[in-house]
C-alpha cells in the first residue's frame, strides 16, 4: 500500500472524529480546569496550627470583644464574642495591609522641630479618642507643661436601653452604629422604637413607628414608660426632657468626662506645637477650625497610620500601629492586646509626646464597664479603609462610597450625574446617587475628612456640575 | 432529580437558614465576612455586575412615595434548592451537586469550565462569575483563610454554606467520634450578623418558623432559605 496525500488526509480527519468518541478530550478539558485552579500564580494560604486569640476592637469607641482565628501568629478571621461584628470589625485584621498605610516617617526631623518650637507659644495635644489611659497621660503632661489638652466634643450622656420600655429617637441612628450594634439588637425586642426624622433612614425603616415630623414631648407622653428620648449628640435639651420624664439615673446618666478644653477657648495664633493623636480616629474636627489657632510658624505632628486625615495638613506624619498591632485601651476600660507585631519604624505617640510608657500605665487599668450603660459614639472609623468594603458601595449599593452623594428625587439630578458638594469654603466633585427616601433639600454623604473640612457645621448644597 | 438522603434519616442533615428581614439593617457585615471567609479578593474594578458577592443585601421598597414609602433589606444568597435544583441539572461538568447528607448545593471550582449555564438557570441570580485573577494588596495574602482555596478566574462562584467551616467541624467531630456540634458549624454570615437576623440550623432538627416564607415558592425548587417579616408588603414582594 502506498501512502498518498489522500490517505494522509483521511487518517488525520478520521483521527480527529474518532478522538471525540474517546475520553481523551474530556479528560484533557477537566485536567486543564484542575491545573488552572492550581497553577503557581494563585496565592497559597499559609498553613499551620490554628488557634484563637481574644481582644477588644479599637476601631470605634464601642470596643466589641473579638475572637481572632489565627494560623500561627497571623489572624485570618475575626468574629464577635458576644454576637456579631460590624463590617469594619470583621476585616480588622486586613488593616495592617491597607495600601495607603504610613510605615515610615521623619521621626528625627520631628524631634528636631519640637526642640526648635517657639517656647513662648503653647503646646497642645488633640486626642481624637479621649477617655483612654493615653488620654490621661496626655492631659497630665499638658498640665505640667502649661499646654492645652483638646478633644472633639463627646455625647452628653450614656443610655441604658435595657431599662427602657419605649425609645423616642430624634434622628439618632440607633440601629445603624450609634451604639454597639450587637448590644442594641440583644435588647431590641424589649422596647418600642419611635423614630422622628424627615429622612427614611435605616433606623426609621426598622423602627416600630416612623414619624417624619412630630412633637417629641407629646410622643414621649403617649408611650409606655420608662421612656428614653435620644438624639444624635445627646444634647442638653434631650437630657432635660429625660429628666422631666423621670429617666435620669434609670435610662440616662451623665457621660464620661474627658477633662479636655474646648477648641473655642483657645486663643487664635497661640499654639506653637500641636500634636494630633489619630491612631484611633474618633470624631474629626474640621481643619479650618483648627488652623486659626496655630501660630504662623507652628509645628504640627500627626500620629497616624494613614495620611488621609490630618496627615494632609501636617508637615510631620509619624507612623503608628493599627488596631490588631496596637496595645491600647478604650474609654470603657477594656484593654486591647496586640494580635500581631507592628512593623519596624512605628512610633508610640504616648512615648513621643509625654515620654511615658503606656504599657506600664495600662497595668493599672481597671474595667470601668457598668452593666447596661452604653455611651453613644458620634465619630468612628471610615469604613472604606477596609479593602473589602468595595463590596458595600461598589459591588452593591448598601453604603455610599468616597466621592458619592445621595439626594432625593426632588433635587432634579439623575443617577451617576456629575455634581459638586458646595459650601462657602469651596466645592468638591461628587457623583450622584438618587435615594427616594431623602426629602427635598437633604443630602447624604460619606463623612470623610476631606468632606468635613469642606463643610464644618455648614449644610452643603449639591449643585450640578 | 429526587434528593434521597436529605429527605430524612436519623443522621441526615438538612442545613438551612432563617433570615428575619425585620432585623436586617443592611450593614453588610455578612457580605464582608463571607468575602473574608471564602478568600474573595477585593477587586478595584468590580462593579454590581462583575463583583463576587455570594451573599448580597438588596434594599427593597413598597413602591410608594413619601411619607408612605417603606424600605427593608433582604440578604440574598444561594437558596440551596432541595428539589429539581436548576443549576445541578444544567451543569455539563457535574461541577454542581447536592450533598445527600446535608442538602448543601456545592460548587466545585476545579471542575467548572465557566460556561455559566448555571447562572442562566438560577432563578434567584445567586451565582457569580469570577472575572478576575485572585490578587490581594501587598502582604494581605498572609491573612487568607487556610480552609478555602482561592479560585482562578473563569469559574462560577456561589454560597456553599462555608464548606471550609463544615470540614473543620467534621474533623473535630471525627476526632471525638461524635456528630457535628451545631456550635462548631456556623457560616461566616450568620456568625457576623450583628443584629442576629441570620440564623443557621439543621432544618431536620429545628424546623423553620411557621410564619416564614420562601422566595419564588411557586417554582417548586424547595429552597432551604426561609425569610420572616411581620410586614405584609415585604411578604408580598417575597
Amino acid at each position: 500500500m502506498t501512502t498518498t496525500r489522500r490517505t494522509a488526509v483521511k487518517f488525520i480527519a478520521g483521527s480527529a472524529v474518532g478522538v471525540l468518541f474517546t475520553p481523551a478530550p474530556w479528560r484533557l478539558v477537566r485536567d486543564t480546569a484542575l491545573w488552572s485552579e492550581n497553577w503557581p500564580g494563585i496565592p497559597r494560604p499559609k498553613r499551620g496550627p490554628i488557634s484563637a486569640k481574644t481582644t477588644f476592637c479599637t476601631l470605634c469607641p464601642a470596643g466589641c470583644a473579638v475572637r481572632a482565628r489565627c494560623v500561627g501568629e497571623q489572624p485570618v478571621a475575626m468574629a464577635g464574642v458576644n454576637g456579631g461584628l460590624c463590617p469594619l470589625g470583621v476585616t480588622g485584621h486586613h488593616l495592617p495591609y491597607y495600601p495607603g498605610r504610613v510605615k515610615q516617617g521623619p521621626v528625627e526631623e520631628a524631634r528636631a522641630a519640637v526642640a526648635k518650637a517657639d517656647p513662648s507659644k503653647k503646646v497642645a495635644v488633640l486626642d481624637l479618642r479621649p477617655g483612654r489611659t493615653a488620654s490621661a497621660i496626655y492631659r497630665k503632661a499638658m498640665e505640667e507643661r502649661g499646654g492645652v489638652y483638646l478633644a472633639p466634643p463627646q455625647p452628653g450622656a450614656s443610655v441604658n436601653l435595657a431599662a427602657a420600655k419605649s425609645v423616642v429617637s430624634v434622628g439618632a441612628p440607633l440601629l445603624e452604629g450609634w451604639l454597639p450594634p450587637a448590644e442594641v439588637f440583644a435588647v431590641r425586642d424589649r422596647f418600642r422604637l419611635v423614630q422622628i426624622e424627615a429622612e427614611l433612614s435605616r433606623t426609621a425603616a426598622l423602627a416600630d413607628e416612623w414619624l417624619p415630623q412630630a412633637d417629641v414631648a407629646a410622643v414621649a407622653r403617649r408611650l409606655e414608660g420608662p421612656v428614653l428620648v435620644i438624639d444624635r449628640t445627646m444634647s442638653a435639651a434631650t437630657i432635660e426632657m429625660n429628666k422631666a420624664l423621670g429617666g435620669w439615673g434609670k435610662t440616662v446618666q451623665a457621660g464620661p468626662a474627658t477633662g479636655a478644653a474646648s477648641l473655642a477657648s483657645v486663643a487664635d495664633g497661640s499654639i506653637g506645637l500641636l500634636y494630633i493623636d489619630e491612631t484611633n480616629p474618633g470624631q474629626y474636627i474640621p481643619w479650618p477650625e483648627i488652623e486659626p489657632k496655630l501660630a504662623a510658624d507652628a509645628v504640627t505632628i500627626v500620629f497616624a497610620w494613614s495620611r488621609e486625615g490630618y496627615g494632609r495638613h501636617a508637615k510631620f506624619v509619624l507612623p503608628t500601629a493599627v488596631f490588631p498591632e496596637a496595645l491600647d485601651d478604650l474609654p470603657n476600660g477594656r484593654v486591647t492586646t496586640p494580635l500581631m507585631k507592628a512593623p519596624v519604624g512605628v512610633v508610640d505617640p504616648v512615648e513621643f509626646i509625654a515620654k511615658a510608657s503606656l504599657a506600664d500605665a495600662l497595668q493599672e487599668v481597671k474595667p470601668k464597664d457598668e452593666a447596661g450603660w452604653l455611651t453613644p459614639y458620634t465619630g468612628a472609623f471610615d469604613a472604606t479603609a477596609a479593602a473589602l468594603s468595595t463590596k458595600l458601595y461598589q459591588e452593591s449599593k448598601l453604603l455610599l462610597g468616597p466621592g458619592q452623594v445621595a439626594v432625593g428625587p426632588a433635587a432634579g439630578l439623575a443617577e451617576n450625574d456629575a455634581a459638586f458638594l458646595s459650601t462657602s469654603r469651596g466645592k468638591l466633585p461628587v457623583r450622584v446617587v438618587v435615594d427616594a427616601g431623602l426629602p427635598a433639600g437633604k443630602a447624604r454623604f460619606l463623612a470623610t475628612p476631606e468632606v468635613l473640612d469642606l463643610c464644618g457645621s455648614e449644610e452643603p448644597r449639591v449643585v450640578r456640575a | 432529580m429526587r434528593l434521597r438522603g436529605a429527605q430524612g434519616g436519623a443522621r441526615m442533615k438538612r442545613y438551612g437558614m432563617t433570615i428575619d428581614i425585620d432585623r436586617c439593617n443592611g450593614c453588610g457585615a455578612c457580605m464582608v465576612a463571607c468575602a473574608v471567609e471564602n478568600n474573595i479578593p477585593p477587586e478595584i474594578e468590580a462593579d454590581e455586575r462583575k463583583g463576587i458577592t455570594p451573599i448580597r443585601v438588596y434594599q427593597i421598597d413598597n413602591g410608594e412615595e413619601q411619607p408612605n414609602r417603606r424600605t427593608a433589606f433582604i440578604p440574598m444568597l444561594c437558596q440551596q434548592c432541595g428539589e429539581d435544583t436548576p443549576c445541578v441539572h444544567v451543569c455539563p461538568q457535574q461541577a454542581v451537586d447536592i450533598d445527600p447528607e446535608t442538602g448543601i448545593v456545592g460548587q466545585m471550582a476545579e471542575r467548572c469550565l465557566g460556561c455559566r449555564y448555571c447562572m442562566a438557570a438560577c432563578p434567584y441570580h445567586a451565582r457569580y462569575f469570577n472575572w478576575w485573577d485572585p490578587k490581594w494588596p501587598a502582604g494581605m495574602e498572609a491573612s487568607l483563610n487556610p480552609n478555602v482555596a482561592p479560585r482562578q478566574r473563569g469559574v462560577v462562584e456561589k454560597c456553599n454554606f462555608c464548606h471550609g467551616r463544615r470540614h473543620a467541624a467534621m474533623e473535630k467531630a471525627a476526632a471525638g467520634r461524635k456528630d457535628i456540634d451545631p456550635a462548631d458549624y456556623v457560616p461566616a454570615c450568620a456568625e457576623a450578623c450583628p443584629s442576629g437576623a441570620i440564623r443557621f440550623s439543621d432544618l431536620n432538627a429545628q424546623a423553620a418558623p411557621a410564619d416564614s416564607f420562601r422566595l419564588l415558592e411557586k417554582l417548586g425548587t424547595e429552597p432551604k432559605i426561609y425569610y420572616r417579616s411581620k410586614k405584609d408588603w415585604v411578604k408580598r414582594n417575597g
